[in-house]
């Protein structure tokens, strides 16, 4: 499991009781050695002490060294093949027609700095031959017999000093105890007569140590030791002063040419002085970490640093580079500290145990040139890219940063804060950068990623992290749709990606693939884990969008860009990270061309009718196509769109403009494209079985299938097994055999689907027509023959359509969006509203008038039967509700279907109803009043009648 | 003492062919690897190998800084292994295969190259990197440089480098099953 999903922020595997290498170090030492190719002799022990007690590091080490020895192996057969060089030469141009280089130039009388010239910064590069030319025209001869000249004295010394750079100094004399350190960390005492071999190095301890080192017998220079400092030798020319300070003292002669062996040394790592022949300390411990003193005797040298140009210093300078700038100030040939008087340097009598005395024309420090920073001053908005930081700690992220960007001091200083009571610096990063951030982004994510806060500091304060909950935790606002991430997020990637099992790996593998920053965020780190952790950790996808989709969905999580990462989050926290004003178009399809203010009321209200879905959908995202947003049980019901306007905007139609999220935007979008296209029609039963129905009392489903059969394959889906219509709540008189199946369904709380072409089940009704859900119809096809009713028409039929179906359209808002019918409903409702669009297609309303009242013919003959009188003589009935029901007085007059709800009839066909009296009232009325008795109430719902409860 | 790519570029300048024959025999097995990881067979890889330090040897006086030449180096072999992928598949597309022509067999002595099936998987894996990752790994293992020693010769900073080689290397474990345990 990665360190970084153990208990949310705590620190990774638990460090060994004796203080060995836990398995987090061990990876990280692991990555190193394969990196580097080696580690120092102390940690690769230790390395391979826990290796060996391990078994999965063990493994680990075991499987990096086998990629390691197959790339090995490949790259090893990859070379060019014989006679190569000679082909490329052979294929190079002649010389002719090529420009003169730019030595000759030069000795023609271009105008170019000498190098020899102390005041002057030397140039960049220079070969021996150019060199050469620069020397000739200070000495002011003939450029063309000089050049001959000086070439062949020069090619003699060079070939002298090449041959003798090979040879190593030997010590000739030595004065005080120091030792020397080889390669395997063994000492010995320094003596004379000893060789000063490559990566030896030279350690004076409690006295200063001084040599004269000597080659071929020639005396070359003299090298002395302060106390406590520690020279290496890198080689005959070049050493490395680690710590303290030192003296050398260069012969005159000595090559001036970095390609020819020019005496180097490197002072602490800070800077570069190079020798043209002189006498000069480096003092490493004058001014502190990060500083260093270089004065010189004789002569001159020069410094180079990271942060200045080559910068000459001449005898009686002393040059002071500090972590704030660089300084030269003549010291009037003194010495800066006492253990050099002791010397007897050449030409200066020691000072005295004080060190430096001030000039006699004391000024404060000259600067050399514009005051170039050592380490430069640190912009927050610097950016960072490609900078590992999974599984470091956060001080070690802020190191990796560091390394990045040159060490700046206020990474530094933010460092050093980290080691204060309050931010444990042991909780591990979740991810690496990838893509290009500014430096203070990565810092917010990864404070975040530690349940911290960034704060880059103001006026007097520095910056610095604080901790945080995890309801403080800062999120920028969504920062836009950046085009670039796009394509990246379409690089492919395996479609099996195997040996990953943390989220943190599956995110950093896609990451690096596409390099997009994606981070996941950690406050629902248990919650996502386990999550993916149900994936296997594999996804679907050949591509990182396809994988991502894929990982949202299993997390059921959004996604925004936010702070220049790619933030993964729960859906209620993104849409909040995301509100912002959204302007989004409505095309004229909805609204008209121009836009209908009454339409665009409309579809005003319908958005406002809108809530966050109860249940989990995902809407695909416009910003990534391709990529889908969740829904959150935390935002269900709640409105999304806040302050929603509407705007025309000719000719396109207009725009809403509200304030919402990712999700809310997504879902607007959705239902206005919806709002565009019909609603698929809803098959059913009655157009495929005209045919009539056995009449009379319908016992149960199984008797309406079975008649259905020979026409028809229809079955109970399994579990399904409705109660029978008892007590003669279903008796059959008027209906066809298709709408008699479909109204038993319904009278048995279920509905009837077709399986395929040919077979139709019946099942649960929130199987067969789902839950309610946005419907939309369209009228065109009947505007289009009633032209004239275009403007009212839809209105009419939203009328129509609840008169006809009271039940199945109590409280359901119908609004109009220019032809369309939009209301909120399963696919029965929905069904039934495409039945009458195909009846008034057939033969509908031709005038207004008509359209106000317009009812099918099967409708108007159910009523016409039902508002006759009772015609019978007047009676009055007496028994119980299911006997005068079926009462052949009542029954033999209705000609209509009359159904009982089951439940009611079960209830109340018992009930008993005394003298029901029926003179002078309708069919209707005696219906209406033999329900009421019985507690029930009447309705009529398309063709038939029912009788239910009262709600 | 070895001399720099700088010296190098210097000393070739003022026309010392010898100078650049160092370059090429420093930098040519990192040229070949870049146009062999493009998908050319090793004979097409080496005259498109010929061709970048030719290229690079023309146009040396346009470069700016010395010290840059292994990265400007390396930038013309990727220019020069893209516009002969292209100019490749636009020959397929535009040849029917009936009129393809014969394939030519290719001169004895550029057969020097026989890939085992391991290091052509290895290979093939590679042009999977981005290009950045596969340059870096490529220097680590072809010419066994440190991370360091790939900074300076790139010009770009030590972390960058690490960063490279820690995602290919990490790429390359999964790819090829390689990947345990937990991180």
């Amino acid at each position: 499991m990665s360190t970084s999903e153990q208990s949310g922020v705590s620190s990774g595997a638990e460090r060994p009781a004796d203080g060995g290498m836990s398995c987090a170090q061990a990876r990280r030492q692991i990555e190193r050695l394969i990196e580097e190719g080696d580690l120092k002799d102390a940690e690769r022990a230790l390395l391979m002490a826990h290796v060996r007690g391990c078994p999965p590091c063990k493994a680990e080490l075991d499987n990096c060294r086998r990629l390691e020895g197959r790339l090995r192996g490949a790259f090893a057969a990859l070379d060019t093949a014989p006679g190569f060089n000679a082909r490329v030469l052979a294929a190079l141009p002649g010389p002719e027609g090529k420009e003169a280089p730019e030595w000759l130039k030069n000795l023609l009388g271009a105008k170019r700095p000498h190098p020899l010239d102390a005041s002057l910064p030397a140039p960049e590069t220079s070969t021996p031959l150019r060199r050469s030319w620069l020397f000739l025209r200070r000495a002011g001869l003939s450029a063309g017999i000089a050049a001959i000249l000086t070439l062949g004295l020069w090619c003699a010394y060079w070939a002298y000093t090449r041959k003798a750079a090979d040879v190593a100094p030997t010590v000739a004399e030595v004065k005080g105890k120091g030792v020397r350190v080889n390669e395997t960390g063994s000492t010995v005492p320094l003596a004379a007569g000893d060789a000063l071999l490559r990566n030896e190095s030279i350690v004076a301890t409690a006295e200063t140590v001084d040599l004269v080192l000597a080659s071929k017998d020639q005396r070359i220079g003299r090298l002395a030791l302060a106390p406590h400092s520690k020279l290496r030798v890198v080689n005959r020319h070049s050493y490395q002063l680690l710590s303290g300070a030192a003296y050398f003292e260069v012969r005159k002669d000595r090559p001036k040419a970095a390609a020819d062996g020019r005496f180097e040394v490197d002072a602490g790592g800070l800077a570069t002085v190079s020798v043209t022949g002189t006498a000069f300390v480096i003092d490493l411990a004058a001014r502190g970490p990060g500083g260093l003193v270089v004065l010189v005797q004789e002569g001159s040298v020069q410094v180079q640093s990271p942060a200045i140009t080559r910068t000459s210093v001449a005898a009686g300078q002393e040059l002071t580079l500090t972590t704030g700038g660089v300084s030269i100030r003549s010291t009037g040939k003194t010495h800066p500290a006492g253990w050099l008087a002791a010397l007897n340097l050449p030409g200066e009598k020691p000072d005295g145990p004080r060190g430096v005395k001030p000039p006699a024309d004391a000024r404060p420090p000259a600067r050399v040139g514009p005051p170039p920073p050592v380490r430069r001053s640190l912009r927050w908005d610097e950016r960072v890219k490609d900078v590992v930081l999974l599984d470091k700690s956060l001080g070690e992220g802020i190191d990796a940063l560091a390394e990045a960007l040159d060490k700046p001091q206020e990474l530094l200083a933010l460092r050093q804060q980290l080691q204060g009571p309050l931010i444990s610096d042991t909780a591990a990063l979740s991810f690496s950068i990838h893509n290009e951030m500014p430096l203070q982004a990565a810092l917010r994510w990864m404070a975040r990623d530690v349940l911290a806060r960034f704060e880059p500091g103001a006026e007097g304060r520095a910056a610095r992290f604080v901790t945080s909950t995890a309801d403080e935790l800062p999120g920028a606002p969504a920062s836009g749709n950046p085009e670039d991430v796009r394509p990246a997020l379409e690089t492919r990637v395996p479609e099996n990606i195997v040996g990953i099992n943390s989220l943190a790996g599956l995110t950093e593998f896609l990451g690096a693939r596409c390099g997009v920053t994606i981070i996941v965020e950690r406050a629902q780190s248990a919650q996502f884990t386990a999550a993916a952790r149900d994936t296997g950790f594999t996804l679907p996808g050949a591509t990182v969008l396809q994988k991502l989709d894929a990982l949202l969905a299993a997390l059921h999580a959004g996604v925004a860009w936010n702070d220049d990462a790619l933030n993964i989050a729960h859906p209620a926290r993104i849409e909040a990270l995301t509100q912002a004003a959204r302007r989004i178009p409505v095309g004229p399809q909805l609204v008209g061309q121009p836009a209908n203010p009454l339409w665009a009321n409309d579809l005003k209200q319908i958005l406002e009718e809108q809530a966050y879905p109860a249940s989990r959908v995902a809407v695909p995202m416009p910003w990534l196509p391709g990529v889908r947003l969740h829904s959150d049980a935390a935002l269900a019901g709640r409105p999304p769109f806040a302050g929603l306007t509407w705007e025309p905007a000719q000719p396109e139609g207009g725009l809403f403009c509200c304030r919402t999220g990712l999700l809310g935007e997504a879902l607007m979008r959705n239902l206005l494209a919806a709002l565009q296209s019909e609603s698929p029609p809803v098959p059913g039963a009655a157009g495929l079985l005209s045919q009539a129905a056995a009449l009379g009392p319908v016992p149960d489903m199984e008797a309406l299938i079975e008649q259905a059969r020979p026409r028809l394959r229809v079955a109970l889906a399994p579990g399904v097994q409705p109660q029978p219509f008892s007590k003669h709540a279903y008796v059959n008189k008027s209906l066809p055999l298709g709408e008699a199946l479909e109204w038993g369904a319904w009278l048995a709380g279920c509905g009837l689907r077709p399986v395929n072409n040919d077979f139709w089940t019946v099942d649960d009704a929130a199987v067969c027509y789902g839950p309610p859900a946005l419907q939309v119809l369209s009228l065109q096809p009947v505007i289009e023959q009633r032209k004239e009713l275009a403007a009212e028409l839809p209105r009419l039929f939203a009328r129509v359509l609840p008169d006809l179906y009271p039940t199945f359209f109590a409280n359901t808002k119908f609004r109009c969006v220019g032809s369309r019918i939009v209301f909120t409903g399963d696919r029965r409702q929905l069904q039934l509203a495409q039945r009458l669009r195909a009846s008034w297609e057939a033969g509908g309303p031709s005038t207004l008038a008509e359209a106000r009242t317009w009812k099918p013919k099967s409708r108007v003959d159910v009523e016409k039967n039902l508002a006759e009188p009772f015609s019978r003589e007047p009676l009055k009935l007496s028994g119980s509700f299911a006997g005068l029901l079926r009462h052949g007085a009542l029954s033999s007059q209705l000609r209509c279907t009359v159904l009982v709800d089951p439940a009611a009839m079960r209830e109340k066909s018992g009930t008993e109803i005394k003298d029901l009296d029926t003179a002078n009232l309708s069919r209707r009325q005696v219906l209406e009043r033999l329900a009421s008795a019985a507690g029930l109430v009447m309705v009529i719902e398309g063709d038939v009648v029912w009788l239910r409860l009262a709600r | 003492m070895a001399w720099s790519d700088a010296e190098l570029v210097q000393r070739t300048l003022a026309g010392d062919r010898e100078a650049f024959s160092k370059l090429v025999e420093r930098h040519r097995r990192a040229v070949f690897a870049v146009a062999l990881q493009r998908g050319f067979q090793p004979a097409e890889a080496d005259d498109l190998a010929q061709e970048v330090f030719v290229k690079a040897y023309k146009g040396l006086g346009a470069l700016q800084q010395p010290e840059a030449f292994a990265r400007w180096l390396y930038g013309i072999a990727g220019h020069v292994a893209a516009d002969a992928a292209r100019a490749r598949r636009r020959r397929r597309e535009g040849v029917g295969l009936e009129s393809a022509p014969e394939v030519e067999a290719p001169d004895d002595d550029l057969v020097h190259l026989e890939l085992d099936r391991d290091s052509a998987e290895v290979l093939h894996a590679l042009r999977e990197l981005p290009e950045d990752q596969r340059l870096v790994l490529t220097l680590r293992y072809l010419e066994n440089l440190t991370p360091k020693e790939i900074a300076e010769r790139l010009g770009e900073p030590r972390g960058t480098i690490r960063s490279r080689l820690h995602h290919a290397l990490g790429y390359l474990q999964v790819a090829f099953g390689l990947k345990v345990g937990a991180r």
